[in-house]
């Protein structure tokens, strides 16, 4: 059975084409103006890569914050639901999803059916979210994808005393006209996010396997940072993190028709149940 | 913890914190222990405390507690809170709640009104204080011991007001911040070492100059402020800060507890109960702002500056109203809102420097 | 006698070199390295321009964040009294000076000869300067530039909330997302801004003949939703609006070499720095 999955964040709109928990095809593509093409051009990229015909895609469902946006989905759910199904569906023995994306930054709890138990969400403040580090990147002209190599050559991290993400960024081009090494700062804006996440994530009884998830997470530094913050293991989603939430809606498109196909579904489903205790 | 509160540490004596400036260190003093202000200073973050805190939580408390969580107030015997604030009420929730040291503590309670019942119940409360700490440390608080204490620390006022005296000159000899970080170390070490060191202090102040010829004079207030490089910074701009009104200054010294009394007690309750109040005291405004225009006026101040945290309730009050009183008297008056050790230098440096800059303006127009 | 400005922020160095009442020389610069580096740089182009070695200059004033590290600077003053000074001595009738630039919104009102007498600046709060209009033009996805010029007003403006410039993005995706006009959601940013001017102002005396300096004064949306707002008509000035913190530190310095007043001439401007 193949599915579609759409995640309308407020930075990216992502698309995932899944048959039986597989990954056909997917496509990210940046929000902004003319929102209703970029959807589109967004579903066609996606269906293109999946290599399959429109009319096959038998569920779509639509999660994040422009859910609504997606008329033809069948339902939109929340974007806790799926990305706690994602994350379990990967792996069997995670407990918890940390998610950080352009504005918000999700802690959540998966029970043993891969369903939200507890979560948290940053309240309306941006500083430790990935518009945070999209600025910072931005202003000291390293890309995003290079970040992690930036961070890990530097031993001294400059902490930042703001805990604004604009004044953060003042804070940054000072220092860097200072003349302090762009690495000591990649490092210490790192950390500095890494303690906010951790301080959210607190709030949530996380269990031993946490896994990462969401934009952030493609900073490979990042993971480890986060880990010697809290003082464990965190591993990363084995797919491209900023999907993770529209293959979890994908996921429960899927789910959605077994429920209606009856045993063969809930059987394999039970299954899963069980190698997770 | 100091070297010096290493030393005594070693030598086996008793160390107790306290918040805020409604505490009587003379009661904790005569039960044979070293008072200790706590101070948000040192502190490396607030990563851990985050947890326990919203973001719209005063940034000193979430300091604090991240050094308690750090073990960093490990070395205190016992611990007495108050109710300053709400947001370091709450502190006291959760400093139960994380379950960190010291084992003892007490929530001391004071009114927020001034009334002869107020110092009544306040007597009632230093007493339940006193016998709370007899009972968990088995020492027996005696009024003659009581009254030592006091005469120690009425010393240590007298002096540190004569420091403070000595800045209404025209040559300033000491800076702001240098008083800061008199007072931060004279409130963290045995009060007999404090008077040695004041005493020492003002032999050597006579005939120094901190003062530059285009520095402006400027009364500070505002709350928790601890940071001598914060003061420093405003100094630096052209600011030469000859009085405050921070908890961490002249409240600190500016009357003294009554002696030879019957009830010690209840001189501490008088003396701290009336004594120059916080803003978290109710229908007290008014001799707020006197104070204010009075060291304005017998300091020769140019200008007020209004500092305070963000998400102090207590001071955006009375902020707003201390610009209204001051916009009547035509004192120029510059507020600042700022985060406990938040950097941004940038910004504070000019707009310091402006204010100065405009001051300036002003009297060479006169 | 010749006097030079040199004004460093965090993005671009500015210099400008007068003589009596003409200036002689103007440059902008992204910043180099260090403000030392950047200082130099502009500087040494804006001798070159006019033609001059350094010791031409009789006197030079530094300004903006950077103004505690420039060598051949022998005063700094701070960039609002530099705004203020700037923008009076280009036009002498002005005398209130509201600057949005990208970290910091300031309102500087001056008295008649051009000194500060007050001023008000942004908290610690970045809602409402030029970098809060960048990163929510970015985030519809329309040039920063544009902004100005595409705002169209509805007939009821979404409120976008001021608590954070970046969370203002939240209400500006929440828009775009039930897929309103895109001008309608510009005219909404440039009124958000627009509103946090508008409170900071208040709390000033605002003068009939006020200017807008600062990027921010090159989108005509928001000037316009400023002049309805405190009901006044803008002034704009003569020249690029960037260089008013260095020309004022230019005039500061010339007043420092011989303590006499301003000329009551009018400012001869090189075509240029003219807009």
């Amino acid at each position: 059975m193949i599915t579609l999955g759409f995640d309308i964040g407020t930075r990216y709109i992502k698309a995932c084409v899944v048959r039986d928990e597989k990954i056909m095809g997917y496509s990210i593509r940046e929000s902004g103006r003319n929102i209703r093409e970029i959807i589109d051009t967004t579903r066609e990229e996606c269906v293109h890569a999946a290599g399959v015909k429109k009319r096959e895609i038998k569920k779509t469902v639509s999660t994040g914050y422009g859910a609504s946006l997606i008329h033809d989905a069948d339902r939109q759910i929340g974007i806790e639901q799926c990305l706690s199904k994602a994350a379990w569906t990967l792996n069997g023995y995670c407990t918890s999803i940390v998610d950080i994306g352009g504005l918000f930054i999700h802690v959540i709890r998966i029970d043993a059916h891969g369903k939200p138990a507890d979560s948290c969400e940053n309240e309306t403040c941006a500083s430790g979210s990935g518009k945070l580090l999209e600025i910072i990147s931005g202003s000291m002209n390293i890309p995003l994808s290079s970040l992690s190599e930036t961070a890990i050559r530097s031993s001294n991290p400059h902490f930042l005393t703001s805990s604004c993400a604009v004044f953060a960024e003042s804070e940054i081009v000072s220092l860097s006209n200072q003349g302090a090494s762009k690495s000591d700062l990649i490092l210490g804006i790192l950390q500095s996010i890494a303690s906010k996440v951790a301080g959210y994530a607190d709030r949530v009884d996380t269990g031993s396997g946490m896994v990462i998830s969401g934009g952030v997470a493609k900073v490979d530094a990042f993971k480890t940072i986060l880990g010697k913050s809290m003082n464990r293991e965190i591993s990363k989603i084995p797919i491209d993190p900023q999907i993770t939430g529209a293959y979890g809606a994908a996921l429960i498109a899927g789910d959605m028709e077994i429920k209606f196909s009856g045993f063969f579904g809930s059987f394999k489903k039970d299954r899963k149940i069980k190698e997770n205790k | 913890m100091n070297f010096r509160l290493e030393l005594e540490k070693a030598e086996g004596r008793k160390i107790m914190g306290y918040f805020c400036s409604y505490v009587p260190e003379e009661l904790i003093h005569a039960a044979g222990f070293i008072p200790y202000r706590m101070r948000a200073v040192e502190s490396a973050g607030t990563k851990d405390s985050s947890g326990y805190f919203s973001s719209t939580n005063c940034s000193y408390v979430k300091h604090c507690f991240d050094k308690a969580l750090n073990g960093k107030f490990d070395f205190l015997d016992g611990l007495v809170f108050m109710n300053g604030c709400d947001h370091s009420r709450r502190m006291y929730d959760n400093w139960l709640h994380a379950g960190i040291k010291p084992d003892f503590m007490h929530f001391l309670t004071v009114p927020h009104i001034l009334s002869g019942m107020a110092v009544d119940h306040y007597t009632g409360q230093l007493n339940k204080l006193k016998s709370s700490i007899e009972n968990a440390f088995q020492v027996n608080i005696t009024p003659s011991v009581l009254e030592e204490s006091v005469s120690l620390y009425n010393k240590k006022r007298a002096l540190l007001r004569t420091i403070s005296e000595m800045r209404k000159h025209d040559i300033v000899p000491v800076r702001g911040s240098e008083f800061l970080k008199i007072m931060s170390a004279t409130t963290a070490i045995p009060v007999e070492d404090s008077i040695t060191i004041l005493q020492d202090i003002i032999k050597n102040l006579d005939g120094r100059s901190v003062s530059s010829g285009n520095d402006i004079r400027v009364v500070f207030t505002g709350c928790g402020t601890e940071e001598v490089e914060y003061l420093e910074l405003i100094e630096d701009c052209g600011a030469s800060i000859v009085a405050d009104k921070i908890c961490l200054g002249s409240p600190y010294y500016a009357t003294l507890v009554k002696e030879n009394t019957d009830d010690p007690v209840s001189a501490l309750s008088e003396r701290y109960l009336t004594n120059l109040s916080c803003p978290r005291m109710v229908d007290d405004f008014r001799r707020r702002i006197q104070s204010i225009k009075q060291s304005i006026e017998s300091f020769h101040a140019d200008a007020l500056i209004l500092d305070k945290l963000e998400f102090c309730t207590y001071f955006s009050g009375e902020s707003l109203l201390f610009q209204k009183e001051m916009k009547e008297l035509g004192v120029p008056v510059i507020a600042l809102d700022r985060e406990f050790l938040g950097g941004n230098t940038g910004q504070i440096k000019t707009r310091v420097q402006a204010f100065c800059e405009k001051v300036n303006n002003l009297k060479a127009k006169i | 006698m010749i006097s030079a400005g040199c004004d460093v922020g965090s993005l671009t160095a500015k210099a400008v070199i007068i003589e009596g009442n003409r200036i002689i020389s103007a440059k902008i610069i992204p910043v180099a390295e260090t403000p030392r580096s950047s200082s130099e740089k502009v500087m040494t182009e804006a001798l070159n321009t006019a033609g001059l070695t350094m010791d031409d200059i009789n006197c030079c004033c530094s300004t903006g964040y950077g103004r505690h590290d420039i060598p051949f600077a022998r005063m700094n003053m701070s960039e609002i009294s530099c705004h203020g000074l700037g923008a009076f001595w280009l036009d002498r009738s002005i005398r209130t000076i509201i600057d949005i630039g990208g970290q910091d919104c300031k309102v500087i009102s001056v008295d008649e000869n051009g000194m500060m007498n007050d001023f008000i600046m942004n908290e610690k709060c970045a809602a409402g300067t030029g970098r809060s209009l960048e990163i929510l033009s970015k985030a519809i996805g329309v040039d920063y530039k544009e902004l100005g010029d595409i705002a169209l007003p509805a007939k009821k403006t979404v409120e976008i909330s001021s608590k954070c410039s970046i969370f203002m993005e939240l209400d500006v995706m929440r828009r775009l997302y039930q897929e309103a006009d895109i001008r309608e959601i510009a005219y909404a940013i440039n009124h958000a801004v627009a509103k946090r001017v508008y409170g900071l102002a208040r709390t000033l005396k605002i003068h009939n003949d006020t200017c807008v300096t600062g990027g921010v004064s090159k989108n005509v949306s928001i000037c316009n939703q400023l002049e309805e707002m405190l009901s006044i008509t803008i002034k704009r000035l003569p020249l690029d609006p960037q260089l008013a913190g260095a020309v004022g530190a230019a005039v500061f310095a010339m007043k420092h070499g011989d303590l006499n007043k301003i000329e009551d001439e009018s400012v001869k401007i090189p075509e240029e720095v003219c807009v």
